[in-house]
Order: structure tokens, then C-alpha cells, then sequence
């Protein structure tokens, strides 16, 4: 749709000359007044080439004069007048007269153009800076005006007179001798005056159509011609407009584009660098385009150093940069790849790394890069093997008592001639190994529990008194202590303890079946308790074997068994210590252990009174 | 009568090949580990050594890799003990060379068929 309607009427002013015949006259005009400036210009210009050739040729003049005697310039008799030679010899038509006058004034010779009637300029003879000049004078011929030159007659260095040289002044006026001249300048001036104006017309001349067209078309005159080409004209302002503001648009779109992406770059570096893990990004052309401040520590590089770098060409260990080539060349597919190092060799650090191809989004085929995530791996490497030998150690601890139980009971069935004491130690030892895999499955399952935080502690109050009787009681029908003295001291006064009663039993029977397991023959077993003004202590005290010196920082520990040898010779999986330890510490209580080798091994349990822990709190 | 050697922190086992090889003339000495071991081997060498392998102080790989680098006076056979679940730490053994194994859980009649074999092994060497 055209959007401009109307604008043939704001442009239209009808004229009543055609604008052809204007151009013409204005044309014609200015070629007139181009050729009358161009013949002004030139005779000017010849006026002051003839003032200057004047003044140089009446300087000049008056200096030869001045240099003959005053004698030779005045006429004597019998001879002509050397002045009027002199100046006719020089011939210049604007010479006007010569004049020799002594210092005074008074006139010597004279020689003047006929009915000229100077005034000659008043010369000083005292002044001699003075005596060589040149002046305006009075021609006393009305429109006339003469430049007389003057200089000194000089004798022996004194003055005797002056020589005057009058020139008529060039006026501006033309003369006949000028026109040749002035025709020749201005001829072809008003001969380019018709080309250009065709020219001009020529170039005009679609304008001139169009302009016609317009007319005809505000004045209602039916022009279809006229009206398609304003409609045509319309519509390519209409494209033309509509292109300016696609193009606007467009430039809009891309700077908002651009700043966007600047933006969205940004913000997933910000992103990429809180991430815990390292984070690299390979481009197109395998060269590091991003890395963020994680990769520092497990690389042991400055990120910085990785960029616009191959990763054969980062500064880092030989061994991992071959190790991941293979994983970022276009050979690895389409799949993560993972791997691990140990940084510096390490064996017991571990970085992991996952290779992740980057393909555009469309088109699957064409790999963009490569994404590197590095996480510190070095948690799970230690928690596998401490895994690996918590594994390695339940194993050896429950295949010993199955092992014993299996060799005993091949013993009872290939050896049916056994005396009757060796039968009945290998049934007893059948049974103990059962029992033993049985409480180290229990002592297993309740660390688990514990380790795990699925067990809570269940507090309510017990009276230690009957808790310490019955676990010693246990321990007694049990028939393990056969030939020990067992003792439970519990002062009557003692008050109530809030304990996990279950859990607090498993602590003080491990305890006590270390008791009776290290003892010796005939020995004791002392299950006490006692309190402070703070607290509450528990004690099993045995007249065992007791615990070297080099292992009581150890005895706590999971798994630890003493090396030595009448210890091992006992027994035992190296978990009773440490359940217990687990058990005390859920209480918030302290666990401790004193020992002597060859006179026994005293273990406390320490438990703040209530009010102690009301107060901590 | 020949002597046995029989390194392991359980004593079962010792006891009840005890009990059980008395019969074919073997006596059974004890050491509850490695450093027992060698100084019971200093002392007067048996005709055969049973070890287990993992075991407080010095380990059966340990006190086998001993052996071997500094052989007794007069050399025996070794019998590793050790269990399907442990494959892996035969490869130590295998390393060294000329070290049996012997399954666990330990049969009496079992060992005494090997120790059979290789004093008559031994004999057939001599």
C-alpha cells in the first residue's frame, strides 16, 4: 500500500514560465556576468602590470638623469635641448614631461607634453633624504593625473639642481587596443555558455518529464504513465523503509544477541566455577578454552597455564596427558570415558576424570569439543581399602572359628579311638568356636548399627546394682569362668544411672569375656561401681595376663590384636574393645584402660551424673 | 620321628594335628608367628613347616620370603595355608617357588596325606 498519497501535491508549484526557459535565461546570465568579471579581472590586472612597469621605468629614468651632469642637461647654444633627447629617446607614450631645475627651484630646462601644465612637487635641498622620490601631482588638466619622479644634480657631492620626470597616471579605462584583447576573453566564455545549457537541459530532461507527470497528475489530468510512476516511486520508498527497519531490527537483534551471549557466558563460568569438581572445556580444535579454579589443586597447575593448549601440551605429568589423548581424540565415539590418576604419584591420592564429548545440538556427527570433569576420588580410594580390609578381616575372623569347628569335627569322626579327654576338649572347643562366631556376628552387627547411627540411644534409669549382678551372673552360667572368682562391688547408696540398659549389657559382657579369656587359672574378676561428685564408674578389673605397654594406644582400635603370643594363643577377633569404646562414647562417656603384664588389666567406664550433664548443657 | 612345624596364631589347629599324627610318627611343635617361627628353625629345623599367612607380627609371607633369602641349614618343604577366597596372595608364593598350599579349612587326614607325599618326595630326591 502506498503510504505517501498526497506528496505529489506538496511538491507541485505550478509556475507560468517553464522552468527550461528560466534555466536558459539564468544560464545566459551567468555567462554574461562571467565574461564581464573575467574582462574586469584582466584589465585590472593590465593596470597595475602598467603602474608597476611606470614606476620601475621612472625610478630608473630619474637615476640615469641624475647621474649627468646638470651641464649636459640643460640647453646651450648651438645645441638642442639634451632633455628633451633624452626623453625622446625613451619613447614611452606615458612620459608627460622633464624638468631640470637648480636647488632652488627655479626651472633650467623643461620639456612638457602639450597642454600639460604641472605642478611641480616642492623638493627641500636641505633635506637629502628627500632629493630621490616620487609623488602625485596636479596635471592642471581636469581627469588627468601624473606621477612625477625626481632626483638630485650633483657636483663634487653638492647639489645643483633636480631633474623631475613626469608620468601620466594608467587609468582604468578601456581603450581601443584593449578590445582585441577583451574579445578574444570573452568569446569562448559565451560560446561554452549554449553547450552547457544543453548539457544542462539534457540532464534535466527525465526531471523535467517527471515533474511534468507530477503536474499533470495535481492538476487531475489523467496520466497513467505519471501514476505508476508515483505509485511505483511509493511502493520502492515503501521497500526501502521497510528494509531500513528489517536492517535496524536485525542490528538490534544482534547486539541484544551478542550482549546475551556475553551474558549467558558469563553466567555458566560463574556456574562452572562454584561446581566442587574441575572443570575443563576442550573447543572444536582440541585447544583448552575454559578451566575453572578447581583443576588447580588436583592438577597441581595454575588453571591459566592450560589455556589455548592441546592436553598434550599442558605442563602437567606425562603420564596422566597420556593417559587422557586417547579419550579426547574423535576416535573415542560418542560415549563418557572415565579414568584415574594418582597427582604426583600418590599412591594414596586418586583423581578421577570423566571425558564427555560435546556434539552440536542438532547434528550428532560433528563434535564440538570435549568436556573434562576432575573430582578428588581420594575419600573412596581409602574408604575401598579400609572396605577391602574390614572385609578381609570379618572373613578371617569368622573362617577361624568355622575352620576349628570343621578340624575338630573331622577329629571326632576319623579318630573314633580318642581318650575320652581329648573327646571332650573338642567338643568344648566345638561349642566355644560356635559361640564365638556367633558374638563376633553380634559384635559385627551392632557396630554396624552403631556406625551406621541406625542405633538410638535408649536411656532409662538403671539401677547398677542388679545390671552388674545379672551380667556376672550371665557370665557365670555360662561356665566359662569355671575356677575364677567372680565379685560384683556396688555401694547400696548408689543411685539410679541413666543407661541404655541392652547396650550398656553387650559393653560390660564383651568387657568381661575379655576378663575371663586373658585370666589366669585361678584368678579374679572384679565388676565394680563407684561415684564422685561428678560421676559414675564402672570398672571390670581381671588378674589376667594384662596388655604390653607398646599395645595399650592400639587395644581401642578396630580389629587390633596384641602380638603377643600368650594372647594370641587365647584368641579373641579384635572387636570387643572397640564395641565397647562405641558404646561408652554414645553415652558420652569415657572409656579407659590401665594394665600390667603378669598381674592384670583394669578396664573404667566414666559417665557424668545427671546434673553434671544438665549443667553442660 | 619326624617333626612338624606348625606356625598359626590359632592354636586348634597345631593341637588337633597333634592329636591326629602322633599315630604316623610326627611330632608337632608350635609358633604363634613369624619371629617364633625362625627362631624355632634356628634352633633345630623341622622336617616340614606349615604356616598360615596372615597372623599378628611377622605374616607367613613374611617369614616365607626369610626363608629364602636366608635359606635354613638344612632346607624342608613349606605348606602355605590359605582358602579359595584368597587366590590372590599365591601369587607371593608362586614368585618364591617350591612353597605347597593347603586349603582351608584344614582336614587331619588330608595333611597327613601330603606330608605322606612329600617325605616321600624328599626321599626320592635324597
Amino acid at each position: 500500500m502506498n503510504r505517501y498519497p498526497n506528496w505529489p501535491l506538496i511538491l507541485v508549484t505550478p509556475a507560468k514560465t517553464s522552468s527550461s526557459d528560466r534555466i536558459g535565461l539564468l544560464v545566459l546570465l551567468a555567462g554574461l556576468l562571467a565574461a564581464v568579471l573575467v574582462a574586469f579581472l584582466a584589465v585590472r590586472h593590465q593596470n597595475d602590470e602598467r603602474s608597476r612597469e611606470m614606476l620601475e621605468q621612472g625610478t630608473r629614468l630619474v637615476k640615469a638623469l641624475s647621474a649627468i651632469p646638470i651641464d649636459g642637461l640643460t640647453p646651450s647654444a648651438g645645441r638642442p635641448n639634451p632633455l628633451a633627447a633624452v626623453l625622446r629617446a625613451h619613447g614611452s607614450a606615458d612620459l608627460a614631461y622633464g624638468l631640470v631645475t637648480d636647488s632652488q627651484g627655479k626651472s633650467l630646462s623643461e620639456v612638457a607634453a602639450p597642454g600639460l601644465n604641472p605642478t611641480p612637487l616642492p623638493l627641500a635641498a636641505d633635506k637629502p633624504a628627500e632629493w630621490f622620490g616620487h609623488g602625485p601631482i596636479d596635471s592642471g588638466v581636469a581627469g588627468l593625473q601624473l606621477i612625477e619622479f625626481h632626483g638630485p644634480l650633483l657636483r663634487d657631492g653638492h647639489l645643483e639642481g633636480f631633474v623631475r620626470i613626469g608620468f601620466r597616471e594608467p587609468s582604468m579605462g578601456l581603450s581601443a587596443s584593449q578590445l582585441p584583447f577583451l574579445a578574444g576573453l570573452a568569446l569562448p566564455i559565451l560560446l561554452l555558455v549554449p553547450l552547457f545549457f544543453f548539457m544542462l537541459r539534457s540532464q534535466l530532461s527525465p526531471l523535467k518529464t517527471l515533474s511534468q507527470r507530477v503536474e499533470n497528475l495535481a492538476g487531475g489530468t489523467s496520466d497513467v504513465d505519471a501514476r505508476d510512476v508515483v505509485t511505483r516511486f511509493g511502493r520502492f520508498l515503501d521497500a526501502a523503509e521497510k528494509r531500513i527497519h528489517e536492517l535496524e531490527a536485525t542490528r538490534g537483534d544482534a547486539d541484544t544477541s551478542i550482549k546475551l551471549l556475553g551474558y549467558k557466558k558469563a553466567k555458566i563460568e560463574s556456574a562452572l566455577e562454584t561446581l566442587p569438581e574441575g572443570i575443563i572445556v576442550l573447543g572444536e580444535s582440541a585447544l583448552t578454552v575454559f578451566a575453572n579454579a578447581k583443576v588447580g589443586p588436583l592438577l597441581g597447575i595454575d588453571p591459566a597455564t592450560l589455556l589455548h593448549k592441546g592436553v598434550t601440551e599442558w605442563p602437567i605429568d606425562g603420564a596422566i596427558t597420556r593417559l587422557l589423548a586417547p579419550l579426547l581424540s574423535d576416535e573415542s565415539g560418542p560415549h563418557t570415558h572415565n579414568t584415574d590418576f594418582q597427582p604426583g604419584g600418590d599412591e594414596n591420592r586418586r583423581v578421577s576424570v570423566w571425558v564427555l564429548p560435546l556434539f552440536a545440538p542438532r547434528d550428532t556427527t560433528r563434535r564440538l569439543g570435549s568436556l573434562l570433569v576432575l573430582r578428588e576420588t581420594t575419600d573412596q580410594l581409602l574408604a575401598g581399602r579400609a572396605r577391602d580390609e574390614f572385609i578381609a578381616h570379618v572373613a578371617h575372623e569368622m573362617k577361624t572359628p568355622l575352620a576349628n569347628i570343621s578340624l575338630y569335627g573331622e577329629l571326632l569322626r576319623d579318630e573314633p579311638g580318642l581318650p575320652d579327654e581329648t573327646r571332650i576338649e573338642a567338643i568344648n572347643t566345638v561349642c566355644d568356636e560356635a559361640e564365638r562366631a556367633a558374638g563376633l556376628i553380634n559384635n559385627l552387627l551392632n557396630i554396624s548399627r552403631i556406625e551406621a547411627g541406625s542405633i538410638v540411644i535408649d536411656r532409662q534409669w538403671v539401677r547398677l546394682a542388679d545390671l552388674l549382678n545379672d551380667c556376672m551372673e550371665h557370665l557365670s552360667h555360662g561356665g566359662h569362668a569355671h575356677g575364677l572368682q567372680l565379685r560384683v562391688k556396688v555401694p547400696p547408696e548408689l543411685p539410679p544411672v541413666e543407661l541404655d540398659k541392652d547396650m550398656m549389657r553387650i559393653a560390660l559382657n564383651n568387657l568381661l569375656t575379655n576378663a575371663v579369656k586373658y585370666n589366669r587359672p585361678d584368678g579374679e574378676i572384679i565388676l565394680s561401681a563407684e561415684e564422685s561428685d561428678e560421676r559414675i564408674i564402672i570398672s571390670v578389673q581381671d588378674s589376667g595376663i594384662g596388655i604390653a605397654a607398646d599395645d595399650l594406644p592400639k587395644v581401642f582400635d578396630k580389629f587390633y590384636r596384641s602380638g603377643d603370643r600368650e594372647a594370641v594363643s587365647r584368641g579373641g577377633h579384635g572387636l570387643g574393645l572397640y564395641l565397647a569404646r562405641q558404646i561408652v562414647e554414645m553415652h558420652q562417656g569415657q572409656i579407659g584402660l590401665v594394665s600390667q603384664p603378669g598381674q592384670g588389666t583394669r578396664v573404667t567406664l566414666s559417665f557424668r551424673k545427671p546434673h553434671v550433664l544438665l549443667r553442660a548443657a | 620321628m619326624k617333626r612338624l612345624l606348625v606356625v598359626d596364631d590359632e592354636p586348634h589347629v597345631a593341637r588337633v594335628l597333634r592329636v591326629s599324627l602322633v599315630k604316623d610318627g610326627w611330632s608337632v611343635e608350635v609358633a604363634c608367628n613369624g619371629h617364633e617361627a625362625l627362631q624355632a628353625i634356628a634352633t633345630n629345623p623341622p622336617d616340614v613347616m606349615i604356616t598360615d599367612i596372615q597372623m599378628p607380627g611377622m605374616g607367613g609371607e613374611e617369614l616365607c620370603r626369610q626363608l629364602r633369602s636366608t635359606p635354613p641349614a638344612r632346607p624342608f618343604p613349606i605348606l602355605v595355608m590359605t582358602s579359595m577366597t584368597a587366590r590372590d596372595q599365591r601369587s607371593w608364593a608362586q614368585e618364591l617357588g617350591g612353597i605347597e598350599f593347603l586349603e582351608k579349612p584344614v582336614s587331619p587326614r588330608r595333611v597327613a596325606a601330603i606330608l605322606t607325599q612329600l617325605i616321600a618326595r624328599e626321599k626320592n630326591n635324597a
